[in-house]
């Protein structure tokens, strides 16, 4: 294993070899090992960090959340930095072949870029969002400007990591393929879980019975599941990246409430032990894995692809999803440790009339529910069809 | 007066008037909060300094008057959630080189009324003290030069990133190792190049329109003052002060006037203060007609133009003060009938200035400077300690001492006007800092009472009571007050605001009055002091520089 040279040769050999570059067998970057890791190590800050704030609420910048979250920034930052610094030192001519130029002068992987970009978007986030919080006070919110240069820091990061494996994976002949598959999950689950964490607010599961739900959902993992399936080609691949989503959000959940947490900001109309999970994970993976089977089936048309693909996501999570929330929010079964049902917000009452009943105002109409439905299924044949063609573009990654 | 001196009279006023109009809020510029009061055994002077955006932290300090060996906790109380919804109680730091006093912070999560408990344990025992505090978000902050530069230098750093990651991607990313990049490559990145500009370009125009709405909701948060309009009515001779509060859609606070509740048996008191010189100075207590109208008859007034500041306590105890300008066209002559026996009036008239029209009238008192005395109407003098030498400085928390003594220099001892040993207001000359202290401290006594009956109470959410039966049973109340013989009033006064009669509340009564205060910025000051004597309202004027 090399530190971050993008050919596992050592630098003497890779100067003397002036012809092909050659990917030595069995060997793998460990740049790639640790932005993997920093994918993790981000989302599950984030994860951490959302449930800090449900549950002790007041924080400080170097909170533990925040630190595992920045030091995944630094971590990926700092490894793909190197790679690009010991690539741009008297760069050989295999260095010159297997690697993007950038600006003229540096030699970097093209994930490794990616990954670049997400950790200085992250650390710019910091300074931003202090300030953001002296200036409009502190936030009890995912979605604020600062928030989302972070949350995109993150994505950046995640994708860089998929891309730098996908390098790997796509010449088929590391002999290191199973070790490349679970970085590639790992990386992928990440970004999955926090394209989710960043639109809960449309994905919680108070909204599974609303036609909104149905269309974000559709939108968001038809963009990113069909490139993650094609880039593993594997047979399960989605559903082995959506079943990694599930565990890494209900593994933190298991966790996380096993310690204990007080609210220290007030008020404080319900008094809470430990932290709070986050909802019970959507089970995306069922519906995954009928669209692995398709993607394996069908020979033909990518657009008929793409409709087969989003048809089935779409009406998987109605299927599963409309009647699980009901079971979830109303179910006196649901409230343990398992589904964390009565995981519950400090600051709001705790006989909230519908704690444990939908609203009437979340519920779609039947008319409304089908209309969304049908829209979902559209916007998710179109990103679909997107996603096709991004996983097409995955798999020709070769530096 | 010549041409010139006329001029810059002018000139002074319209400056005053320009530096009015431009804000100010609650108590106007003199946010921070001081206490004295006991909690238990202790005596504690406190001072805090509320955040100026919510939600953030309050600075608390607390001194011990007597140094002992003590634990002090504090936690935020709100009105809505009360004592079960505050959040554990935090330990107070002592502060390194000074015996006897504690530092910390509180988060303020909520807009509106709040109060600090503070808890204080030790050798000698243990009690508690309820300190109000009003929430409300004042600042708009820019982003320091350091760091908007640091921002904008890793934004233009992102935005080339991120175009050269795109055109990499659609270019040599793609390319097999050691091949050159095609024809059609080159232009694909080219194209990609100029989508990635365009497309980083939308998404910090997108980013930098979302920063502004947020901006602007800030702003529709932040406190507004609310306003009200004041003119005198001189139809039946009476010289009747009408003051309209603004009730548009502008007026955050409208549907809380019904909720006012009366601060020393006074459900307002307006303070009327002559510009420029802050020469003549008058505390009345308007009737309320209805939600919004005021209505006080006016003691003898020279004409001019007047700073107003209103002074009302909602049932939260969130305080407020009203300013506005009002003009008295002309000399109001003659000696009304006060409106209220606690109402209040005075000329102070500046050292240098002998020629003063109203110096030989029984009201007007030369301004006392340091080392000099003000001679009351009753023939007493008032004399203010400290400042002698060294002078004030802002931001220092201090105990203003004021001492009486009649013509023959034997203290004169105190009764208690409105329930209190004494009243102060506290004027910058420029009119943009006011407050209205008590020997307690710079919050309101009626405040303090609703939130210690608050944290008391089991509920933990707090329902409104219906507004015209609140606002019926408040008037009913100041009606029987006012009716009342003294005694009885400042009795029941006292009781209300949880303050024993028999020990006079803890107050001790006698020659002199205490009010803590901090300065909040450098000037000049002008401080009246009201106390009573032989059921005679006695006002002083101080005039004090700060550095």
């Amino acid at each position: 294993m090399s530190i971050g040279l993008t050919t596992s040769l050592p630098p003497s050999a890779a100067r003397a070899s002036n012809a092909r570059p050659v990917i030595m067998k069995g060997y793998l970057p460990f740049y790639i090992f640790a932005v993997s890791l920093a994918s993790l190590l981000t989302v599950t800050g984030i994860l951490w960090d959302i449930s800090w704030h449900r549950s002790i609420g007041r924080d400080k910048f170097l909170s533990p959340p925040h630190i595992l979250i920045y030091l995944g920034a630094i971590f990926a930052g700092l490894f793909s930095g190197i790679q690009v610094i010991w690539n741009s030192i008297r760069p050989t001519e295999t260095v010159k072949a297997s690697t993007v130029r950038v600006w003229g002068i540096f030699y970097s992987s093209l994930g490794a870029l990616f990954c670049i970009w997400g950790a200085i978007a992250m650390l710019t986030s910091a300074p931003f969002d202090d300030w953001w919080h002296s200036a409009y006070g502190l936030d009890v919110t995912i979605l604020s400007p600062p928030h989302v240069l972070l949350g995109l820091g993150m994505l950046f990061l995640q994708f860089g990591a998929c891309v730098g494996v996908s390098k790997y994976l796509n010449t088929g002949d590391t002999g290191r393929e199973g070790m490349l598959r679970i970085l590639f999950i790992v990386s992928a689950a990440s970004l999955l879980t926090m394209i989710y964490t960043l639109g809960t607010e449309f994905l919680h599961t108070r909204g599974m019975r609303g036609g909104q739900f149905y269309v974000v959902a559709a939108t968001t993992t038809l963009l990113f599941l069909p490139v993650f399936g094609r880039a593993l080609r594997m047979k399960w691949g989605m559903t082995a990246v959506a079943l990694s989503y599930f565990f890494i959000i209900a593994l933190s959940n298991w966790i996380l409430q096993l310690f204990p947490a007080e609210p220290k900001l007030g008020p404080i109309l319900t008094h809470t032990t430990h932290f709070q999970p986050a909802n019970f994970p959507m089970l995306v993976f069922i519906p995954a894995m009928l669209m692995d089977w398709i993607s394996r089936s069908w020979k033909g048309n990518e657009w008929v692809k793409a409709l087969l693909l989003s048809v089935c996501f779409v009406l998987g999570m109605l299927i599963i999803e409309y009647p699980l929330s009901g079971w979830l929010i109303e179910s006196p079964y649901a409230r343990n440790w398992f589904f964390g049902a009565d995981s519950w917000y400090f600051g709001d009452p705790p006989d909230w009339p519908y704690r444990y009943k939908i609203h009437p105002f979340l519920i779609s109409p039947p008319g409304v529910l089908a209309v969304n439905i049908l829209i979902a299924i559209v916007i998710g044949t179109l990103t679909a069809r997107l996603s096709l063609r991004w996983g097409q573009w995955i798999q020709m990654v070769k530096r | 007066m010549d041409t010139n001196g006329k001029k810059m009279k002018r000139t002074a006023i319209i400056l005053l008037l320009i530096l009015w109009m431009k804000g100010g809020h609650a108590h106007v510029g003199s946010p921070d909060v001081a206490m004295e009061g006991v909690a238990g055994p202790y005596h504690l002077l406190v001072s805090i300094r509320p955040p100026d955006v919510i939600p953030g932290t309050a600075k608390v300090t607390v001194y011990l008057q007597s140094p002992a060996d003590v634990v002090v906790t504090t936690q935020p109380v709100y009105y809505f959630s009360g004592r079960k919804g505050a959040p554990p109680a935090e330990v107070l730091q002592p502060v390194a080189g000074s015996p006897g006093a504690y530092t910390g912070i509180v988060w303020m999560m909520q807009n509106g009324s709040s109060s600090v408990l503070l808890h204080v344990k030790g050798s000698k025992g243990e009690g508690e003290l309820v300190v109000p505090i009003v929430a409300i978000s004042t600042a708009e902050k820019q982003l320091p030069g350091a760091t908007s530069v640091s921002l904008v230098i890793l934004g233009i750093i992102l935005f080339v990133l991120m175009v050269t990651v795109i055109g990499a991607s659609v270019g040599e990313g793609i390319t097999k190792d050691g091949e050159a990049l095609s024809l059609c490559r080159r232009r694909s990145r080219r194209v990609a190049f100029a989508i990635a500009a365009l497309l980083t370009s939308l998404v910090v125009y997108g980013g930098n329109a979302w920063w502004g709405n947020w901006a602007k909701r800030y702003q529709h948060f932040m406190f507004k003052p609310m306003y009200a309009e004041m003119r005198i009515n001189d139809a039946h001779g009476t010289n009747t002060l009408e003051m309209t509060i603004d009730t548009s859609d502008n007026n955050q606070r409208r549907a809380s006037l019904s909720y006012l509740v009366p601060d020393h048996g006074k459900i307002m008191h307006l303070f009327l203060m002559r510009l420029p010189g802050l020469d003549v100075f008058a505390h009345v207590h308007p009737d309320r007609e209805d939600t919004a109208h005021f209505i006080a008859n006016l003691p003898p007034l020279p004409a001019g133009k007047y700073l107003a500041f209103a002074d009302i306590v909602y049932s939260s105890g969130f305080t407020e003060t009203i300013r506005d300008t009002l003009t008295v066209t002309k000399n109001i002559a003659g000696v009304t009938e006060p409106h209220d026996p606690d109402d209040a009036y005075a000329y102070a008239l500046p050292n240098n200035l002998m020629d003063n029209p109203y110096r030989n009238d029984d009201n007007a008192i030369i301004c006392g400077r340091p080392g000099k005395g003000v001679r009351m109407k009753d023939g007493s003098n008032m004399v203010m300690d400290g400042g002698l030498t060294g002078g004030f400085e802002s931001g220092m928390l201090y105990t203003l001492r004021f001492a009486v003594y009649d013509s023959s220099r034997q203290p004169v001892k105190l009764e208690p006007y409105m329930g209190m040993q004494g009243h102060a207001v506290i004027v910058k000359n420029d009119g943009n800092t006011y407050i209205h202290i008590h020997p307690v401290g710079t919050y309101s006594v009626a405040a303090q009472a609703n939130l210690e009956r608050r944290i008391g109470s089991p509920d933990k959410e707090y329902n409104y009571d219906n507004r015209v039966r609140f606002r019926d049973s408040v008037d009913q109340l100041i009606r029987t007050l006012k009716g009342m013989p003294e005694q009885e009033r400042t009795t029941l006064l006292m009781r209300q605001m949880n303050m024993s009669p028999d020990t006079m509340g803890g107050m001790k009564m006698d020659n002199s009055v205490t009010f803590p205060y901090t300065f909040p910025q450098p000037g000049l000051y002008r401080i009246w002091v009201q106390v009573k004597h032989n059921g005679q309202v006695l006002t002083a004027a101080f005039d004090r520089e700060v550095k």
